[in-house]
């Protein structure tokens, strides 16, 4: 049977979380531990980059999947300003293994991310990138 | 008094020869009984839901209310029924039966908090009083769970549909207090410009956006709060609590940053933004249908200071809606009875003054309040979709005219920005053109800035496809908006028309006289004629002729005339002509 074909979300987003940089961490650590397992069940994979103000992220995987994971995102209060760069089917996977890397955090506003509308591709490379960089092993 | 009389109680269920010596020891003048009537009286003024027992659990009293929560039939069941008997009959469960029976046999107050059959939960106090007898006050923790919405669910999104909208709110309408009642809230939320969503992608990429804006709208609200789908991309929720305008519009905010973030129907990036209304009861309205349109008078007002906002009802915006709505009426009168008249003002070349066509210049002679100029009711006429008939006539009756005036005199149609997006302008230009024969070069459409700004390139399709046929096409109150040269630079226009504010000094004669010398040199350049509008005295006229205007209109040539007058305003011109010609130079 073949797989059902993929599909691939790059969005940036703004944060709202407020505090230090150890509240935005452990908030970051929240919202992978619960995405994490979730992804892995529904065959999601894809990266998160987090600095100061916003938020870019990549999903992957089945289109339902991705459109379920999406609209889960979009009900959560912590970010706002949801700017989607790209929404597309995908050959094959960028993040395969990833059920989410943590691309980690950018110190300041990063360039790519603080631009009226941003470009896709660049951030994807950038998030496939620090994904490679912050995680050395695939995390499942 | 006869047991079962008393306006909205059930009322009792004992005889009262046999309760009598239970309070015969009580104070003397004033037997027991009346006082106790006082009471339930009272309590049931008040709506308050309480069960008064007597000293051996007997049920008293039973007010309404309180069968209502406990979902027993509010009419007398007979004498001597046992608070036991009372609760096996409702609907609690047997867990909350007990706790019930349990806070009744105490010794003095306590609470329980109870659980209903129908999932609402019910607080439950008891209050000791004189004789042993004991008060059991009931109150919802929550409005009980909507009924089913059954016939009242919108297939689409299963949330509740506008005649379940209105059968919720005129059952919280009629709740009192003490059932949960009291304030609330209506919001009305619309979706801004979905038909584009609906236009470009298709009805079924519009209907799973409009799907997942339900479900998010689901899942954004307290229980307790009904959403619902009224019609179209308008949505309402009742919201029980937290009912102050500060508390509301915070909520509405909220809506609108949820419900406005992207949606991925069939994986296709969608955005949207929404406008919200509010209305508040009581204040806004005692019935479901006000309440309603009060949030819708507020959803138009948001709308109309700009999408994506939010507007709580105020009484003023009633005044505006029916001044509106008074006009939107007259005006629906208007076109059926045609009391719409085209008027029309000469465009003359320079510099010999000819005449070479005219304006159309739409009326509308009202039969109480006289002619009433386009600027108060186009707007309105937009608004209520009535601009495409109208203009559609006005394109019907100035060709009509035109056909009348010796060729090859030109006639000039304003169309509004709307008619390229409502209307069918192409059609209607066409049918113009055919059924009276004009040749189309005779025919100039006027437009203006703004009509290029709402969607281009739709806009400029439709000029080209206008173009095409013959049809010329002017660029009206030029200087006025944006003035983009880009704009200008979008289409080859044939003439610029230069607003009489800058013709008339009203904005400075330096500054006026500035603006028309680089829009006439504008002009020149990309090869198109500029015409001033509001030419009244000579020294306009020198003024604007010698800042290389090719043509001028205004008072000083004529006013608007109607249809009757204008054999004489053309001869008038043709004589004018012959003198320039036997004036020996």
């Amino acid at each position: 049977m073949t797989p059902p074909p993929l599909h691939r979300v790059i969005y940036v987003s703004r944060s709202r979380i407020g505090g230090t940089e150890a509240r935005l961490r452990a908030e970051i650590d929240a919202i992978l531990a619960v995405a994490r397992p979730r992804n892995a069940a529904e065959n999601i994979t894809g990266a998160l980059l987090f600095t100061r103000t916003g938020f870019a992220q990549a999903l992957e995987g089945p289109l339902a999947a991705v459109q379920a994971t999406f609209e889960r995102i979009q009900r959560d209060p912590r970010h706002g300003d949801v700017l989607v760069l790209a929404s597309e089917p995908a050959g094959q996977r960028l993040f395969a293994g990833w059920a989410m890397a943590d691309a980690g955090l950018v110190a300041g506003t990063h360039p790519l991310l603080s631009a009226a509308s941003p470009a896709a591709a660049p951030v994807l490379t950038l998030l496939r990138d620090l994904a490679r960089e912050a995680e050395h092993l695939p995390v499942v | 008094m006869t047991p079962g009389t008393a306006l909205s109680l059930a009322r009792p269920v004992r005889d009262r020869a046999a309760r009598v010596p239970a309070f015969a020891n009580g104070a003397a003048g004033e037997a027991p009984g009346d006082s106790e009537d006082e009471a339930a009286g009272l309590l049931a003024a008040l709506g308050g839901a309480a069960v008064l027992l007597g000293a051996d659990l007997g049920v008293d009293l039973l007010t309404e209310a309180a069968a209502r929560l406990l979902g027993v039939a509010a009419h007398p069941t007979g004498a001597g029924e046992k608070l036991k008997d009372l609760l096996d009959r409702s609907h609690l469960g047997p867990a909350a039966r007990q706790a019930l029976g349990s806070l009744a046999r105490l010794d003095g107050k306590g609470s329980a908090c109870l659980r209903s059959g129908a999932g609402a939960k019910i607080l439950a106090r008891r209050v000791a009083l004189p004789h042993r007898r004991t008060a059991l006050l009931l109150t919802p923790d929550r409005p009980p769970p909507e009924a089913p919405l059954g016939q009242h669910a919108d297939p689409l999104t299963g949330l509740a549909d506008r005649a379940g909208f209105i059968a919720a709110v005129t059952a919280r309408l009629g709740q009192t207090p003490a059932e949960g009642g009291g304030a609330f809230g209506v919001l009305v939320l619309d979706l801004d410009r979905f038909h584009v969503v609906n236009d470009t992608l298709g009805p079924a990429i519009g209907d799973q956006v409009l799907i997942a804006v339900a479900a998010r709208l689901r899942a954004a609200l307290r229980a307790g709060d009904l959403p619902a789908r009224l019609n179209g991309d308008e949505f309402a929720v009742l919201i029980h609590a937290g009912t102050g305008v500060a508390e509301l519009e915070a909520l509405a905010r909220r809506l609108m940053d949820t419900l406005g973030r992207p949606y991925l129907p069939d994986g296709q990036p969608v955005s949207l933004s929404l406008s919200v209304g509010i209305a508040r009861a009581p204040e806004d309205g005692t019935a479901a249908d006000t309440l309603l349109r009060r949030a819708a008078i507020a959803l138009h007002a948001a709308k109309a200071a700009g999408r994506a906002r939010l507007a709580a009802f105020t009484p003023e915006m009633q005044a505006r809606s029916e001044t509106r709505r008074q006009m939107e009426t007259d005006l629906r009168r208007a076109f059926a009875l045609r009391q719409f008249e085209l008027h029309y003002q000469p465009q003359v070349e320079l510099p010999d003054n000819r005449l070479f066509g005219f304006e159309a210049l739409l009326r509308w002679r009202h039969p109480a309040r006289g002619f009433i100029p386009p600027d108060q009711f186009v707007p309105v006429a937009e608004e209520v979709g009535l601009i495409a008939p109208i203009g559609a006539w006005v394109l019907a009756a100035a060709c009509a005219e035109a056909t009348r005036w010796p060729a090859p005199l030109t006639v000039a149609v304003n169309v509004s920005g709307l008619q390229f997006e409502q209307g069918d302008l192409l059609g209607a230009v066409a049918s113009a053109l055919d059924r009276t024969g004009l040749a189309p070069e005779r025919l100039e459409i006027e437009i203006t800035e703004s009509a290029l700004l709402v969607n281009p390139e739709a806009t400029l399709g439709i000029l080209h496809q206008l173009r095409e046929r013959g049809v010329r096409i002017a660029m009206d109150d030029f200087g006025t908006g944006y003035s983009s040269l880009t704009r200008l630079q979008s289409f080859p226009f044939d003439r610029i028309k230069i607003d009489r504010s800058f013709v008339s000094g009203r904005r400075g004669l330096a500054e006026g006289r500035a603006i028309v010398r680089a829009i006439a040199g504008l002009g020149a350049s990309l090869g198109m004629r500029t015409i001033a509008e509001g030419v009244e005295t000579e020294e306009q006229l020198a003024s604007v002729r010698a800042e290389g205007c090719t043509e001028v209109q205004g008072y000083l040539f004529g006013r608007p005339a109607a249809v009757c007058d204008l054999p004489a305003v053309i001869a008038g011109f043709g004589r004018r002509a012959a003198q320039v010609t036997e004036i020996p130079v």
